[in-house]
């Protein structure tokens, strides 16, 4: 029924407190957003429910399990695209994509085959052996945007997918998210 | 094993890409042996200083385990940027095995730096004399040592270094170089001096190689020197690996997941 | 597919989202989908300008003032709807609309409404994000 379920949700970082006491749930199917200003505690949310950090107190389900004592089984079922970029800058965009379904454990042919579907749903299929260090922001971004559907996560987390993008590349990527949203239901 | 051999490829690749790099590294020990070595084993006739052979095949071993090490730095350097850039990021969300991930990065740049040992070697048959046997037990063993010792020296120092250097810079202290025996005897060396040379990693991964490949007479016996690295290689090992897992978190330990 | 997003364009929220959190300093200060978002700061609003005269001709909408400048001003709970409808209950009246405009509240004016702060703008954050943006070339 729920995707995310998050209850009383807090992260002090020292002294200070960066999420205080956040509770929402997530419907299974649904794009559901942080909308905040700079410092609000978005990025601490997704790094907790992402099992990056670990919560102060408070609960978190995610994909039906407890991103604390489930964390693994967590890491299954999600996929996640980082607010900073992460992509392997000395790898091109093909080799990016096959280091990350080697990761999770994917393989052979339905690896490829996958690869080549979701390049080219970002239009970067032409761009394959290109460097990524050579790639626009934008580029990246749809590129990480690709790695991140790779394995078919469940619950797939954007940390601001669009900042510092222009107009033009923000459209786009909206546009791949509404895709995503229509076809991947 | 799938993310073993996908972190085992990625670092090959890397290494590989980086052509320039490659050449470089391959190029810069030949330049040292050629012009450097060839020029000083005419001027020291008396090989009785380099333990009973000319100096050219004095200097060959320590040039190998130079590079070696050398290019061990570089992977360490690669580490650091890999926090930096993000990538590590996506092997901590990740459900794969942390410690399968670190040992395939780690078995990766291991391999990288022992082809790189390799062409060396092969290369200094022709100049050197060089024992051919001695070839492969000094190119799994060394590399594998320098490899480890490297990693962990890059993550006691990774907080102050990576603000100075670009993204393919490997230069560093070349004192480790020339307080290792590489390139003249420990022996001659002031008393101070051969202080620093004994607590040097590198010197013992010289002595050994020289042993091994040359049949040199070294300073130590070759159990001894192989004993050393054995257990430094072993704590760096561990040192290396709780170390990894530390510096590569997004956060320290105490807020982190496992 | 399950999608969670963090932004701070509303525009994104906006287009994207099914729902939208809106948080500050660590804290869901609203929730809910985007029209029930702008619920909370009130109804659309519609502003007409009639030839000969100001007067509330159609009331039936929503609750309707004459402005100083003449311009008549209805609050609607929707503003692409109520449009066509003035429209016709001007022709049904003889009345000749000159010029129509309107004003959607948007989720910032959500966020100015619950904070008292524009959810951009603020000279250090707008900072930040221009480093962060050059960070991703
Ligand atoms: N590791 C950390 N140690 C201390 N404070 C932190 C740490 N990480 C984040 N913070 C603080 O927590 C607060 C929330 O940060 P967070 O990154 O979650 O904000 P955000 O909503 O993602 O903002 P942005 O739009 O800048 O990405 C900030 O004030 C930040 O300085
Ligand atoms: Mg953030």
């Amino acid at each position: 029924m729920y995707a995310i379920e998050v209850e009383n949700l807090v992260k002090k970082f020292g002294d200070f407190e960066a999420v205080k006491g956040v509770s929402f749930k997530v419907k299974k199917g649904e794009i559901f957003a942080f909308l905040g200003p700079n410092g609000a505690g978005k990025t601490t949310t997704v790094h907790i429910l992402t099992t990056l950090l670990k919560p102060t107190s408070g609960k978190a389900i995610v994909a039906g399990y407890d991103v604390v004592k489930d964390a693994k089984e967590v890491r299954k079922r999600i996929g996640i695209v980082f607010q900073d970029p992460s992509v392997d800058r000395d790898l091109t965009a093909y080799e990016n994509m096959l280091v990350h379904g080697g990761v999770y454990g994917l393989k052979g042919r339905e690896l490829k085959e996958k690869v080549e579907e979701l390049l080219k749903f970002v239009e970067l299929w032409e761009f394959r052996n290109k460097l990524v260090k050579y790639f626009s922001g934008g580029m990246q971004r749809r590129l990480e945007i690709a790695r991140s559907l790779l394995h078919h996560p469940e619950v797939l987390f954007l940390d601001e997918p669009t900042l510092g993008l222009d107009p033009q590349t923000r459209a786009h990527v909206w546009s791949y998210i509404e895709a995503m949203k229509e076809s991947r239901k | 094993m799938r993310a073993f051999e996908i972190m085992v490829y990625r670092q090959v690749k890397r290494f590989l890409r980086a052509r320039s790099r490659v050449a470089g590294m391959i190029i810069n020990p030949l330049v040292w042996l050629t012009f450097f070595g060839i020029g000083w084993s005419r001027a020291f006739r008396d090989t009785s200083i380099f333990g009973g052979v000319d100096y050219l095949t004095y200097l060959s071993p320590g040039i190998f385990a130079m590079t070696v090490f050398n290019q061990s730095f570089v992977s360490g350097i690669s580490v650091i940027w890999d926090r930096e850039f993000g990538f590590l990021k996506e092997v901590l969300v990740a459900p794969a095995s942390r410690k399968e991930t670190i040992a395939g990065r780690i078995f990766g740049d291991s391999a990288v730096a022992t082809l790189q040992g390799a062409i060396i070697l092969s290369l200094t048959l022709f100049i050197a004399k060089i024992d051919i046997f001695g070839v492969i037990l000094a190119l799994g063993w060394i590399s594998s040592c320098c490899r480890l010792l490297q990693l962990r020296s890059e993550h006691c120092s990774k907080n102050e270094k990576h603000g100075g250097l670009s993204d393919d810079d490997g230069s560093r202290d070349a004192s480790i170089d020339f307080l290792s025996g590489a390139i003249y005897p420990i022996s001659f060396m002031p008393s101070w001096m051969k202080v620093l040379a004994l607590v040097n990693p590198l010197t013992y991964a010289v002595e050994a190689s020289r042993v091994l490949l040359t049949g040199a007479s070294g300073i130590f016996p070759l159990h001894q020197s192989l004993l050393i690295l054995l257990v430094l290689t072993a704590v760096m090992l561990y040192t290396a690996m709780v170390s990894f897992e530390r510096s590569t978190g997004m956060y320290p330990n105490k807020h982190r997941i496992v | 597919m399950t999608i969670f997003l963090t932004t701070h364009y509303m525009e994104e929220a906006e287009r994207l989202a099914d729902r939208v959190a809106i948080i500050d300093h660590g804290r869901i200060i609203a929730d809910g989908t985007v029209e029930e978002l702008k619920k909370l700061v009130g109804s659309d609003v519609v502003y007409l300008k009639a030839e000969n005269g100001a007067e509330c001709f159609e009331t039936d909408l929503g609750n309707c003032v004459v402005l100083p400048d003449g311009r008549i001003r209805i609050d609607v709970s929707n503003a692409s709807e109520a449009i066509p409808k003035i429209f016709e209950a001007a022709e049904r009246k003889g009345i000749k609309i000159l010029e129509i405009a309107y004003h959607r509240p948007t989720l910032n004016d959500v966020f100015l409404h619950l904070t008292g702060r524009e959810i951009r703008g603020e000279g250090g954050n707008l900072m930040k994000g221009i480093t962060r943006a050059r960070i991703r070339r």
